[in-house]
Protein backbone atom coordinates (compact mmCIF):
# COMPACT_ATOMS: atom_id res chain seq x y z
CA UNK A 1 0.00 0.00 0.00
CA UNK A 2 1.60 3.24 -1.01
CA UNK A 3 1.04 6.54 0.65
CA UNK A 4 -0.10 7.95 -2.66
CA UNK A 5 -3.21 5.82 -2.51
CA UNK A 6 -3.98 6.77 1.02
CA UNK A 7 -3.26 10.40 1.42
CA UNK A 8 -1.87 13.24 -0.55
CA UNK A 9 0.73 15.15 1.46
CA UNK A 10 1.86 18.65 1.01
CA UNK A 11 5.57 19.12 1.15
CA UNK A 12 5.35 20.75 4.56
CA UNK A 13 3.28 17.92 5.93
CA UNK A 14 5.70 15.34 4.61
CA UNK A 15 8.76 17.10 5.92
CA UNK A 16 7.16 17.50 9.30
CA UNK A 17 6.30 13.81 9.35
CA UNK A 18 9.79 12.75 8.41
CA UNK A 19 11.30 15.11 10.91
CA UNK A 20 9.35 13.48 13.71
CA UNK A 21 10.36 10.09 12.44
CA UNK A 22 14.05 10.97 12.37
CA UNK A 23 14.02 12.71 15.73
CA UNK A 24 12.31 9.80 17.41
CA UNK A 25 14.74 7.21 16.15
CA UNK A 26 17.98 9.14 16.31
CA UNK A 27 17.62 11.23 19.41
CA UNK A 28 21.16 10.44 20.48
CA UNK A 29 23.79 9.62 17.94
CA UNK A 30 27.53 9.97 17.44
CA UNK A 31 29.07 10.26 14.03
CA UNK A 32 32.68 10.56 12.89
CA UNK A 33 33.79 12.31 9.74
CA UNK A 34 35.97 14.92 8.16
CA UNK A 35 34.94 18.56 8.46
CA UNK A 36 34.38 20.66 5.39
CA UNK A 37 32.54 23.89 4.54
CA UNK A 38 32.90 25.10 8.10
CA UNK A 39 31.24 28.45 8.77
CA UNK A 40 30.75 30.40 11.96
CA UNK A 41 27.59 32.44 11.53
CA UNK A 42 27.29 35.88 13.07
CA UNK A 43 24.54 34.46 15.23
CA UNK A 44 27.10 32.31 16.89
CA UNK A 45 25.79 29.08 15.39
CA UNK A 46 28.27 26.81 13.66
CA UNK A 47 27.52 25.14 10.35
CA UNK A 48 29.63 22.50 8.72
CA UNK A 49 29.61 19.26 6.77
CA UNK A 50 30.93 15.93 7.95
CA UNK A 51 32.03 13.52 5.29
CA UNK A 52 33.78 10.23 4.63
CA UNK A 53 34.88 8.60 1.39
CA UNK A 54 31.39 7.87 0.18
CA UNK A 55 28.92 10.27 1.78
CA UNK A 56 28.35 13.46 3.71
CA UNK A 57 25.93 14.95 6.21
CA UNK A 58 25.09 18.51 7.22
CA UNK A 59 25.80 19.53 10.79
CA UNK A 60 24.94 22.47 13.00
CA UNK A 61 26.03 23.40 16.46
CA UNK A 62 23.88 26.05 18.07
CA UNK A 63 25.40 28.96 19.92
CA UNK A 64 24.75 27.74 23.44
CA UNK A 65 26.57 24.46 22.81
CA UNK A 66 29.10 26.07 20.50
CA UNK A 67 30.29 28.37 23.27
CA UNK A 68 30.99 25.40 25.52
CA UNK A 69 33.09 23.57 22.93
CA UNK A 70 36.67 22.92 23.81
CA UNK A 71 37.61 22.21 20.23
CA UNK A 72 38.28 24.72 17.50
CA UNK A 73 36.51 23.24 14.49
CA UNK A 74 38.29 23.62 11.18
CA UNK A 75 38.06 22.22 7.70
CA UNK A 76 39.93 18.96 7.16
CA UNK A 77 39.74 18.02 10.80
CA UNK A 78 38.55 14.58 11.80
CA UNK A 79 35.69 15.06 14.21
CA UNK A 80 33.25 13.14 16.30
CA UNK A 81 29.94 14.94 16.64
CA UNK A 82 27.46 13.86 19.31
CA UNK A 83 23.90 15.03 19.29
CA UNK A 84 20.54 14.44 17.73
CA UNK A 85 19.38 14.06 14.16
CA UNK A 86 16.68 16.25 12.77
CA UNK A 87 15.26 17.46 9.50
CA UNK A 88 15.46 21.09 8.63
CA UNK A 89 11.94 21.34 7.29
CA UNK A 90 12.23 24.35 5.00
CA UNK A 91 14.94 22.59 2.95
CA UNK A 92 13.92 19.02 3.54
CA UNK A 93 17.49 18.42 4.58
CA UNK A 94 18.37 16.14 7.40
CA UNK A 95 21.23 17.11 9.66
CA UNK A 96 22.86 16.47 12.93
CA UNK A 97 22.47 18.96 15.69
CA UNK A 98 25.69 18.57 17.58
CA UNK A 99 25.69 19.43 21.23
CA UNK A 100 29.24 18.25 21.72
CA UNK A 101 32.21 17.54 19.51
CA UNK A 102 35.69 16.22 19.97
CA UNK A 103 38.58 15.40 17.78
CA UNK A 104 38.71 11.92 16.39
CA UNK A 105 42.14 10.49 16.36
CA UNK A 106 42.91 6.87 16.23
CA UNK A 107 41.35 7.01 19.68
CA UNK A 108 37.78 6.98 18.36
CA UNK A 109 38.16 4.02 16.13
CA UNK A 110 40.11 2.19 18.76
CA UNK A 111 37.44 2.81 21.31
CA UNK A 112 34.83 1.41 18.93
CA UNK A 113 37.10 -1.52 18.23
CA UNK A 114 37.59 -2.34 21.90
CA UNK A 115 33.91 -2.01 22.67
CA UNK A 116 32.91 -4.42 19.92
CA UNK A 117 35.73 -6.78 20.79
CA UNK A 118 34.57 -6.95 24.37
CA UNK A 119 30.97 -7.48 23.36
CA UNK A 120 31.70 -10.31 20.96
CA UNK A 121 34.13 -11.90 23.36
CA UNK A 122 31.46 -11.96 26.03
CA UNK A 123 29.13 -13.63 23.56
CA UNK A 124 31.71 -16.32 22.99
CA UNK A 125 32.51 -15.63 19.36
CA UNK A 126 36.23 -15.84 20.03
CA UNK A 127 36.15 -19.05 22.07
CA UNK A 128 38.99 -21.39 21.21
CA UNK A 129 36.72 -24.38 21.71
CA UNK A 130 34.52 -23.47 18.80
CA UNK A 131 37.33 -22.92 16.33
CA UNK A 132 37.16 -25.47 13.56
CA UNK A 133 40.17 -27.60 12.67
CA UNK A 134 41.67 -27.14 9.23
CA UNK A 135 41.60 -29.99 6.71
CA UNK A 136 44.94 -31.70 6.26
CA UNK A 137 45.03 -31.93 2.49
CA UNK A 138 42.49 -29.46 1.09
CA UNK A 139 41.74 -29.81 -2.60
CA UNK A 140 39.36 -26.89 -3.00
CA UNK A 141 40.33 -23.65 -1.37
CA UNK A 142 38.23 -20.48 -1.39
CA UNK A 143 39.87 -17.07 -1.25
CA UNK A 144 37.70 -14.07 -0.36
CA UNK A 145 39.60 -10.93 -1.22
CA UNK A 146 40.03 -8.20 -3.75
CA UNK A 147 40.73 -9.57 -7.24
CA UNK A 148 43.47 -6.98 -7.65
CA UNK A 149 46.23 -6.16 -5.27
CA UNK A 150 49.04 -7.89 -3.51
CA UNK A 151 46.99 -10.16 -1.27
CA UNK A 152 45.54 -12.42 -3.98
CA UNK A 153 48.85 -12.51 -5.82
CA UNK A 154 50.70 -13.59 -2.70
CA UNK A 155 48.13 -16.23 -1.85
CA UNK A 156 48.09 -17.69 -5.35
CA UNK A 157 51.84 -17.80 -5.75
CA UNK A 158 52.28 -19.42 -2.33
CA UNK A 159 49.58 -22.01 -3.01
CA UNK A 160 51.07 -22.82 -6.38
CA UNK A 161 54.50 -23.28 -4.94
CA UNK A 162 53.40 -25.56 -2.13
CA UNK A 163 50.25 -27.33 -3.24
CA UNK A 164 49.54 -27.04 -6.97
CA UNK A 165 47.32 -30.11 -6.93
CA UNK A 166 44.51 -28.05 -5.41
CA UNK A 167 41.86 -25.90 -7.01
CA UNK A 168 41.48 -22.29 -5.91
CA UNK A 169 38.13 -20.50 -5.99
CA UNK A 170 38.36 -16.75 -5.86
CA UNK A 171 35.42 -14.84 -4.42
CA UNK A 172 36.12 -11.26 -5.53
CA UNK A 173 34.99 -8.58 -3.05
CA UNK A 174 35.71 -4.99 -2.15
CA UNK A 175 37.90 -4.95 0.91
CA UNK A 176 37.27 -1.31 1.86
CA UNK A 177 34.66 1.31 1.22
CA UNK A 178 30.94 1.05 1.44
CA UNK A 179 30.58 -2.14 -0.59
CA UNK A 180 33.08 -4.10 1.47
CA UNK A 181 30.96 -5.24 4.39
CA UNK A 182 27.92 -6.45 2.44
CA UNK A 183 30.08 -8.15 -0.18
CA UNK A 184 32.26 -9.92 2.36
CA UNK A 185 29.22 -11.04 4.34
CA UNK A 186 27.54 -12.33 1.21
CA UNK A 187 30.65 -14.22 0.11
CA UNK A 188 30.96 -15.91 3.50
CA UNK A 189 27.29 -16.81 3.52
CA UNK A 190 27.49 -18.27 0.01
CA UNK A 191 30.62 -20.33 0.66
CA UNK A 192 28.92 -23.43 2.03
CA UNK A 193 26.88 -23.74 -1.16
CA UNK A 194 30.03 -24.07 -3.25
CA UNK A 195 30.65 -27.76 -3.83
CA UNK A 196 33.54 -29.23 -1.92
CA UNK A 197 35.10 -26.09 -0.46
CA UNK A 198 37.19 -27.24 2.46
CA UNK A 199 38.84 -24.09 3.74
CA UNK A 200 38.62 -20.35 3.09
CA UNK A 201 41.16 -17.56 3.29
CA UNK A 202 39.68 -14.13 4.02
CA UNK A 203 41.98 -11.18 3.78
CA UNK A 204 43.50 -8.11 2.30
CA UNK A 205 46.80 -6.31 2.13
CA UNK A 206 48.04 -3.64 4.51
CA UNK A 207 46.45 -0.24 5.06
CA UNK A 208 45.39 2.30 7.63
CA UNK A 209 42.94 1.50 10.39
CA UNK A 210 40.18 3.03 8.29
CA UNK A 211 41.19 0.94 5.30
CA UNK A 212 40.95 -2.24 7.34
CA UNK A 213 37.78 -1.15 9.09
CA UNK A 214 35.43 -3.48 7.24
CA UNK A 215 37.15 -6.35 9.05
CA UNK A 216 36.25 -4.75 12.39
CA UNK A 217 32.58 -4.60 11.61
CA UNK A 218 30.15 -6.67 13.60
CA UNK A 219 28.37 -8.06 10.54
CA UNK A 220 31.58 -9.45 9.12
CA UNK A 221 32.46 -10.98 12.48
CA UNK A 222 29.09 -12.70 12.70
CA UNK A 223 29.31 -13.92 9.11
CA UNK A 224 32.69 -15.53 9.88
CA UNK A 225 31.24 -17.01 13.04
CA UNK A 226 28.31 -18.70 11.31
CA UNK A 227 30.29 -19.90 8.31
CA UNK A 228 30.61 -23.71 8.51
CA UNK A 229 33.75 -23.69 6.37
CA UNK A 230 36.97 -23.10 8.38
CA UNK A 231 38.15 -19.52 7.84
CA UNK A 232 41.74 -18.30 7.95
CA UNK A 233 41.94 -14.55 8.32
CA UNK A 234 44.80 -12.55 6.86
CA UNK A 235 44.19 -8.86 7.22
CA UNK A 236 46.83 -6.24 6.80
CA UNK A 237 50.32 -6.46 8.16
CA UNK A 238 51.78 -8.60 10.89
CA UNK A 239 50.86 -6.24 13.70
CA UNK A 240 47.32 -5.51 12.57
CA UNK A 241 44.67 -7.30 14.56
CA UNK A 242 41.10 -6.94 13.46
CA UNK A 243 37.93 -8.39 14.96
CA UNK A 244 37.85 -10.77 12.01
CA UNK A 245 41.19 -12.15 13.18
CA UNK A 246 39.71 -12.98 16.59
CA UNK A 247 36.62 -14.69 15.23
CA UNK A 248 38.35 -16.62 12.48
CA UNK A 249 39.35 -20.22 13.06
CA UNK A 250 42.97 -19.33 12.45
CA UNK A 251 44.66 -15.96 12.17
CA UNK A 252 47.53 -15.48 9.77
CA UNK A 253 49.81 -12.45 9.99
CA UNK A 254 49.90 -12.03 6.21
CA UNK A 255 48.17 -13.47 3.14
CA UNK A 256 51.30 -15.47 2.31
CA UNK A 257 51.27 -17.06 5.73
CA UNK A 258 47.57 -17.80 5.38
CA UNK A 259 48.34 -19.87 2.30
CA UNK A 260 51.19 -21.60 4.15
CA UNK A 261 48.82 -22.48 6.96
CA UNK A 262 46.06 -23.63 4.63
CA UNK A 263 48.05 -26.24 2.75
CA UNK A 264 51.00 -28.51 3.48
CA UNK A 265 54.11 -28.56 1.35
CA UNK A 266 53.70 -31.18 -1.31
CA UNK A 267 57.35 -32.19 -1.07
CA UNK A 268 57.00 -33.04 2.60
CA UNK A 269 53.97 -35.18 1.94
CA UNK A 270 55.69 -36.99 -0.92
CA UNK A 271 58.70 -37.61 1.30
CA UNK A 272 56.40 -39.08 3.89
CA UNK A 273 54.86 -41.44 1.37
CA UNK A 274 58.28 -42.50 0.09
CA UNK A 275 59.39 -43.12 3.64
CA UNK A 276 56.42 -45.35 4.32
CA UNK A 277 56.88 -47.30 1.10
CA UNK A 278 60.58 -47.78 1.79
CA UNK A 279 59.73 -49.01 5.27
CA UNK A 280 57.26 -51.51 3.86
CA UNK A 281 59.80 -52.92 1.42
CA UNK A 282 62.45 -53.20 4.10
CA UNK A 283 59.95 -54.93 6.36
CA UNK A 284 59.00 -57.42 3.68
CA UNK A 285 62.64 -58.14 2.86
CA UNK A 286 63.29 -58.80 6.49
CA UNK A 287 60.36 -61.11 6.93
CA UNK A 288 61.19 -63.16 3.89
CA UNK A 289 64.75 -63.49 5.08
CA UNK A 290 63.53 -64.70 8.43
CA UNK A 291 61.23 -67.14 6.76
CA UNK A 292 63.99 -68.46 4.55
CA UNK A 293 66.25 -68.90 7.57
CA UNK A 294 63.55 -70.74 9.45
CA UNK A 295 62.97 -72.97 6.50
CA UNK A 296 66.64 -73.81 6.21
CA UNK A 297 66.77 -74.71 9.87
CA UNK A 298 63.72 -76.86 9.51
CA UNK A 299 65.25 -78.66 6.60
CA UNK A 300 68.43 -79.19 8.55
CA UNK A 301 66.49 -80.63 11.47
CA UNK A 302 64.65 -82.88 9.11
CA UNK A 303 67.89 -84.08 7.59
CA UNK A 304 69.27 -84.84 11.03
CA UNK A 305 66.21 -86.88 11.88
CA UNK A 306 65.17 -84.40 14.56
CA UNK A 307 61.77 -83.79 13.13
CA UNK A 308 59.06 -85.46 15.14
CA UNK A 309 55.91 -87.08 13.91
CA UNK A 310 55.54 -89.17 10.83
CA UNK A 311 57.66 -88.53 7.82
CA UNK A 312 54.58 -87.65 5.83
CA UNK A 313 53.39 -84.91 8.14
CA UNK A 314 56.84 -83.42 8.45
CA UNK A 315 57.19 -83.40 4.73
CA UNK A 316 53.79 -81.91 4.44
CA UNK A 317 54.73 -79.11 6.79
CA UNK A 318 57.91 -78.44 4.90
CA UNK A 319 56.20 -78.54 1.56
CA UNK A 320 53.53 -76.23 2.75
CA UNK A 321 56.10 -73.81 4.08
CA UNK A 322 58.08 -73.85 0.91
CA UNK A 323 54.94 -73.39 -1.16
CA UNK A 324 53.85 -70.42 0.84
CA UNK A 325 57.25 -68.88 0.77
CA UNK A 326 57.55 -69.39 -2.94
CA UNK A 327 54.14 -67.90 -3.53
CA UNK A 328 55.02 -64.95 -1.35
CA UNK A 329 58.17 -64.36 -3.27
CA UNK A 330 56.31 -64.65 -6.52
CA UNK A 331 53.84 -62.07 -5.29
CA UNK A 332 56.73 -59.87 -4.31
CA UNK A 333 58.27 -60.32 -7.71
CA UNK A 334 55.03 -59.26 -9.35
CA UNK A 335 54.70 -56.23 -7.12
CA UNK A 336 58.26 -55.08 -6.95
CA UNK A 337 59.62 -56.35 -10.17
CA UNK A 338 62.59 -57.51 -8.23
CA UNK A 339 64.69 -60.35 -9.59
CA UNK A 340 63.97 -62.77 -6.79
CA UNK A 341 63.11 -65.56 -9.15
CA UNK A 342 66.48 -67.16 -8.50
CA UNK A 343 65.63 -67.45 -4.82
CA UNK A 344 62.23 -68.88 -5.64
CA UNK A 345 63.62 -71.64 -7.79
CA UNK A 346 66.35 -72.45 -5.29
CA UNK A 347 63.77 -72.92 -2.58
CA UNK A 348 61.77 -75.05 -4.91
CA UNK A 349 64.76 -77.33 -5.39
CA UNK A 350 65.03 -77.87 -1.63
CA UNK A 351 61.46 -79.02 -1.38
CA UNK A 352 61.29 -82.66 -0.30
CA UNK A 353 58.69 -83.33 -2.95
CA UNK A 354 61.06 -81.99 -5.57
CA UNK A 355 63.83 -84.23 -4.32
CA UNK A 356 61.58 -87.24 -4.28
CA UNK A 357 60.23 -86.52 -7.72
CA UNK A 358 63.74 -86.76 -9.03
CA UNK A 359 63.78 -90.38 -8.05
CA UNK A 360 65.09 -90.30 -4.53
CA UNK A 361 63.25 -92.17 -1.81
CA UNK A 362 63.24 -92.02 1.93
CA UNK A 363 63.63 -95.18 3.91
CA UNK A 364 62.28 -95.36 7.44
CA UNK A 365 61.94 -98.06 10.04
CA UNK A 366 58.43 -99.46 10.00
CA UNK A 367 58.56 -99.91 13.75
CA UNK A 368 60.03 -96.63 14.98
CA UNK A 369 59.61 -94.32 12.01
CA UNK A 370 63.26 -93.33 12.28
CA UNK A 371 64.95 -92.37 9.07
CA UNK A 372 67.42 -95.00 7.96
CA UNK A 373 70.57 -93.55 6.55
CA UNK A 374 72.93 -96.46 6.80
CA UNK A 375 72.75 -99.95 5.45
CA UNK A 376 73.29 -101.43 8.91
CA UNK A 377 70.32 -99.50 10.28
CA UNK A 378 68.16 -100.82 7.47
CA UNK A 379 69.27 -104.39 7.99
CA UNK A 380 68.54 -104.30 11.71
CA UNK A 381 65.20 -102.64 11.19
CA UNK A 382 64.29 -105.31 8.68
CA UNK A 383 60.78 -104.02 8.13
CA UNK A 384 60.95 -100.68 6.43
CA UNK A 385 58.74 -98.12 4.85
CA UNK A 386 59.84 -96.61 1.56
CA UNK A 387 58.44 -93.17 0.75
CA UNK A 388 58.21 -92.08 -2.86
CA UNK A 389 57.02 -88.82 -4.33
CA UNK A 390 53.53 -90.14 -4.71
CA UNK A 391 53.17 -92.42 -1.71
CA UNK A 392 54.89 -95.15 0.22
CA UNK A 393 55.36 -98.90 0.20
CA UNK A 394 56.29 -101.44 2.82
CA UNK A 395 59.33 -103.54 2.36
CA UNK A 396 61.43 -106.15 4.00
CA UNK A 397 65.15 -105.91 3.96
CA UNK A 398 66.40 -109.38 2.98
CA UNK A 399 70.06 -109.02 2.92
CA UNK A 400 72.89 -106.68 2.54
CA UNK A 401 73.98 -106.00 -0.97
CA UNK A 402 77.62 -105.94 -1.66
CA UNK A 403 77.53 -103.03 -4.03
CA UNK A 404 78.62 -99.56 -2.96
CA UNK B 1 38.41 -39.18 -11.11
CA UNK B 2 35.88 -36.74 -9.63
CA UNK B 3 37.22 -34.05 -7.39
CA UNK B 4 35.37 -35.36 -4.37
CA UNK B 5 36.77 -38.85 -4.86
CA UNK B 6 40.16 -37.32 -5.19
CA UNK B 7 39.91 -35.29 -2.05
CA UNK B 8 38.46 -37.99 0.13
CA UNK B 9 40.93 -40.33 -1.44
CA UNK B 10 44.00 -38.42 -0.37
CA UNK B 11 43.36 -37.91 3.32
CA UNK B 12 41.85 -41.37 3.80
CA UNK B 13 44.53 -43.05 1.69
CA UNK B 14 47.34 -41.33 3.61
CA UNK B 15 45.80 -42.44 6.88
CA UNK B 16 45.43 -46.03 5.71
CA UNK B 17 49.01 -46.15 4.51
CA UNK B 18 50.27 -44.87 7.85
CA UNK B 19 48.07 -47.33 9.71
CA UNK B 20 49.40 -50.26 7.68
CA UNK B 21 52.94 -49.29 8.62
CA UNK B 22 52.14 -48.88 12.30
CA UNK B 23 50.13 -52.12 12.39
CA UNK B 24 52.95 -54.11 10.81
CA UNK B 25 55.41 -52.47 13.15
CA UNK B 26 53.53 -53.47 16.24
CA UNK B 27 51.49 -56.50 15.35
CA UNK B 28 51.96 -60.15 14.66
CA UNK B 29 50.77 -60.98 11.22
CA UNK B 30 51.15 -64.15 9.24
CA UNK B 31 53.29 -63.98 6.14
CA UNK B 32 50.25 -63.98 3.90
CA UNK B 33 48.51 -61.23 5.87
CA UNK B 34 51.68 -59.18 5.91
CA UNK B 35 52.04 -59.60 2.19
CA UNK B 36 48.46 -58.48 1.60
CA UNK B 37 49.02 -55.40 3.72
CA UNK B 38 52.31 -54.72 1.97
CA UNK B 39 50.67 -54.81 -1.43
CA UNK B 40 47.84 -52.56 -0.25
CA UNK B 41 50.40 -50.14 1.15
CA UNK B 42 52.24 -49.92 -2.15
CA UNK B 43 48.99 -49.35 -4.00
CA UNK B 44 47.99 -46.56 -1.61
CA UNK B 45 51.36 -44.91 -1.98
CA UNK B 46 51.04 -44.95 -5.72
CA UNK B 47 47.50 -43.54 -5.56
CA UNK B 48 48.53 -40.66 -3.28
CA UNK B 49 51.50 -39.77 -5.42
CA UNK B 50 49.28 -39.68 -8.51
CA UNK B 51 47.04 -37.13 -6.83
CA UNK B 52 49.93 -35.01 -5.61
CA UNK B 53 51.74 -35.06 -8.91
CA UNK B 54 49.30 -32.72 -10.56
CA UNK B 55 51.47 -29.70 -11.21
CA UNK B 56 49.07 -27.20 -12.73
CA UNK B 57 47.00 -25.34 -10.15
CA UNK B 58 43.54 -24.40 -11.32
CA UNK B 59 42.14 -21.02 -10.33
CA UNK B 60 38.50 -20.19 -10.81
CA UNK B 61 36.44 -17.10 -10.11
CA UNK B 62 33.09 -17.40 -8.38
CA UNK B 63 30.54 -15.31 -10.18
CA UNK B 64 27.00 -14.76 -9.04
CA UNK B 65 24.44 -14.63 -11.81
CA UNK B 66 21.22 -12.68 -11.64
CA UNK B 67 19.19 -15.58 -10.38
CA UNK B 68 21.53 -15.94 -7.44
CA UNK B 69 23.31 -19.02 -8.78
CA UNK B 70 27.02 -19.26 -8.26
CA UNK B 71 29.07 -20.15 -11.27
CA UNK B 72 32.70 -21.08 -11.47
CA UNK B 73 34.63 -19.37 -14.23
CA UNK B 74 38.07 -20.37 -15.28
CA UNK B 75 40.37 -17.41 -15.15
CA UNK B 76 43.45 -16.62 -17.08
CA UNK B 77 46.35 -16.49 -14.66
CA UNK B 78 47.68 -13.33 -16.20
CA UNK B 79 45.46 -11.65 -13.63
Amino acid sequence: MSFAENKLFTVSELNALVRTLIEDVYADVAVVGEVSNFKRHTSGHLYFTLKDADAQIRAVCFRGDAERLTVEIADGMKLVACGRLTLYEPYGQYQIVAREVHEAGEGELERAFLALKEKLEREGLFDAARKKPLPKYPMRIAVVTSPTGAAIRDVLSTLERRWPCAEVLLFPVHVQGREAVPEIVRALDRLPSVRGVEVAILGRGGGSLEDLWAFNEEEVARAIHRCPVPVISAVGHETDFTIADFVADVRAATPTMAAEIAVPDRRDVLDGIDGNVRWLCAYMDNRLHLQATRLRELLRSYALGKVRGTIESSMQTLDYLVDRLTRSIQNLVRTRRVAMEGTASKLQALSPREILSRGYTICTSAATGAVLKRVDEAVSARLVRITFADGSARGEVKERSNEG
Amino acid sequence: MKDEDREEGLEAAMERLERIVSDLEKGEFSLQEALDMFEEGLRLGKHCKAILDRAEMRVKKLVESEDGQLREEEIDREN
